[in-house]
């Protein structure tokens, strides 16, 4: 028999890695040199990445930054082509994101713009200006979006290039893996429920 | 039937791997380090520069990453005689893209996103400074067809020199193309507009009053090559009379006549600065002419001058002097972009690519 407490205790994890089942999209399975427009497949989300340039306006590259690590999704690609706004269309409504960018810049930070889509109608947007972090070249940082569903993402900078990595999206539906948890954390706290009425 | 299965596993493995996606685009042939400038008619003393955009049209003899190359002199080696452009493809193959009806090509040329070519003249008829006339400024399309002149007799007064700033997006847009002109001293801004079907510019006098004068050896001397920073809205101009490099400020923006001023003057390292460019990491490369203030121990040099003017080092591009003019580069992006720069002792066009720090 499984204690109460440890019951609560498991309710709480369960329902905590619901509410915070995030898929992330880091481009480490992808082979060095595959360009824009792919798909990626992460958690059953299918987010296509495209550019104006395309064939191969973006390509993915090992990472000469420090917080995007492994491969990286950045122009110029075989393309060519430079000043290009990478497009990300999600199979899924999403709820929020997150993810790292580095910009080619050598002096002052470019800024870095995420506008965020529901259904090609523009639903919100975010600003974020990388830094320069000691050893490293380039200015990095993050930049999020919150507060509204979408399943499309326009990223641009001012700067000639960026590249882009550990994208980050929550589903705004329970994606399957989190409902799965998010079930059992009911489960068990209707079994503490009826327990408790007994 | 044991062997197919094999292959489709590999096949599927490879997939997983993501193998079957990756780019197929090979590296070789590599570009020459270093090819000859002369082209069938003989021309020699190549002095402009320019690469071909890489979002310009593929549908022209010009393509994206091709670099062009002026010729100032006839086979004869008369200054300002030369009627030749030549076409360095990536390959390192070169061929004759224009052959100019104007004599004396200079290190005024240009490209804009469409392909459009820019090009400035200062003719003379006998190779001295006695007859030099004070040219003009073409329009050539990207197959190498003469569509048309700019410019007035104040805004186009012996070319020298050219700076471009494009919006363009490969078929429509708008530049701003800066002339130095080195027989009166004067920096023209034409605000150009252009589409698939016409070219039309606009044209005024930027800044003017800078030194200039003709020259037995090197022809003329004055301001020069040029190179515009649109992170501060600077136009940098090198001054082959001052051995000196001038800033303008507003040169984007201005709607009329703006003062210059010195940014630096170096008088060690500087001899007749003819072409400047600015790197990457927003470091000056500058092509010693050696038309003034000669030296014999630094022939040729190609300058690397901080932001700010700090001299960091050269190098020749021959062991002689009056070797070095036109130098431009291409940014491949993230710090990494190709320079090419003329030999005009060894009529040749030296290509690098390396990376800015």
């Amino acid at each position: 028999m499984i204690s109460k407490p440890t019951r609560l205790f498991f309710a709480t994890v369960f329902l905590c890695a619901a509410a915070h089942a995030s898929t992330v999209f880091n481009f480490d399975s992808d082979g060095l040199g595959t360009a824009t427009g792919f798909t990626d497949k992460v958690n059953g989300i299918s987010a296509t990445f495209s550019s104006t340039g395309d064939p191969g306006g973006f390509v993915v590259y090992q990472s000469i930054f420090e917080t995007l690590t492994g491969n990286v999704l950045g122009d110029p690609g075989p393309a060519g082509l430079d000043n290009l706004a990478l497009t990300i269309n999600f199979s899924n409504n999403l709820a929020a994101v997150v993810l790292d960018f580095a910009t080619a810049d050598f002096g002052t930070p470019s800024p870095f713009t995420l506008n965020a889509y529901q259904n090609s109608k523009l639903v919100g947007s975010a600003t974020s200006t990388g830094e320069f972090l000691n050893g490293f070249t380039f200015p990095e940082g993050e930049i999020s979006f919150s507060g509204a569903t979408f399943n499309e993402l326009v990223l641009s900078s001012t700067s000639m290039d960026f590249a882009v990595d550990n994208i980050s999206v929550i589903s705004a539906a329970p994606e399957p893996a989190a409902g799965v948890l998010l079930a059992g954390g009911v489960m068990i706290l209707l079994g503490i429920f009826v327990s408790n009425k007994q | 039937m044991k062997t197919s299965k094999i292959y489709v596993c590999a096949f599927i493995a490879l997939s997983t791997l993501g193998l079957n996606a990756q780019d197929t685009h090979t590296i070789f042939p590599l570009l020459p380090p270093s090819v000859s400038t002369v082209p069938s008619n003989g021309d020699v003393n190549p002095y402009g520069v320019a690469f071909a955009p890489k979002n310009m049209p593929t549908n022209g003899v010009l393509q994206p990453g091709d670099i062009l190359v002026s010729n100032f002199n006839n086979s004869n080696n008369l200054q300002g005689t030369g009627s030749t452009i030549l076409r360095v493809d990536k390959n390192g193959k070169t061929s004759t893209f224009y052959t100019s009806k104007v004599h004396g090509l200079t290190a005024a040329i240009g490209i804009l996103s469409d392909g459009l070519v820019f090009l400035g003249n200062l003719p003379t008829a006998d190779g001295t400074a006695a007859t030099v006339q004070p040219g003009q400024l073409s329009v050539i399309d990207p197959n190498g067809n003469f569509l048309g002149t700019f410019g007035t007799a104040v805004t186009i007064d012996g070319p020298w020199g050219m700076a471009v700033y494009d919006n363009g997006n490969g078929v429509t847009g708008t530049a701003h193309i800066w002339v130095s002109n080195v027989l009166n001293g004067v920096i023209s801004r034409f605000d150009v507009n252009y589409n698939a079907a016409v070219v039309t510019a606009s044209v005024f006098v930027l800044a003017a009053g800078f030194n200039h004068r003709t020259d037995p050896a090197a022809l003329v001397l004055g301001p020069s090559g040029m190179a515009y920073s649109a992170s501060n809205d600077t136009l940098y101009v090198a001054s082959s009379t001052d051995n000196a490099v001038y800033e303008i400020p507003t040169a984007a923006t201005a709607h009329g006549t703006v003062s210059a001023s010195l940014l630096f003057e170096d008088l060690t390292h500087l001899h007749g600065p003819l072409d400047l460019t600015i790197l990457p990491n927003g470091h000056f490369v500058i092509a010693n002419s050696d038309g003034s203030n000669v030296d014999p121990n630094q022939p040729s040099e190609l300058v690397e001058y901080m932001p700010n003017g700090t001299f960091l080092n050269q190098m020749p591009v021959d062991p002689n002097n009056g070797g070095a003019f036109g130098v431009q580069i291409n940014n491949l992006g993230w710090g990494t972009f190709r320079m090419a720069a003329v030999d005009d002792n060894s009529n040749t066009l030296n290509i690098w690519t390396t990376v800015a720090q």
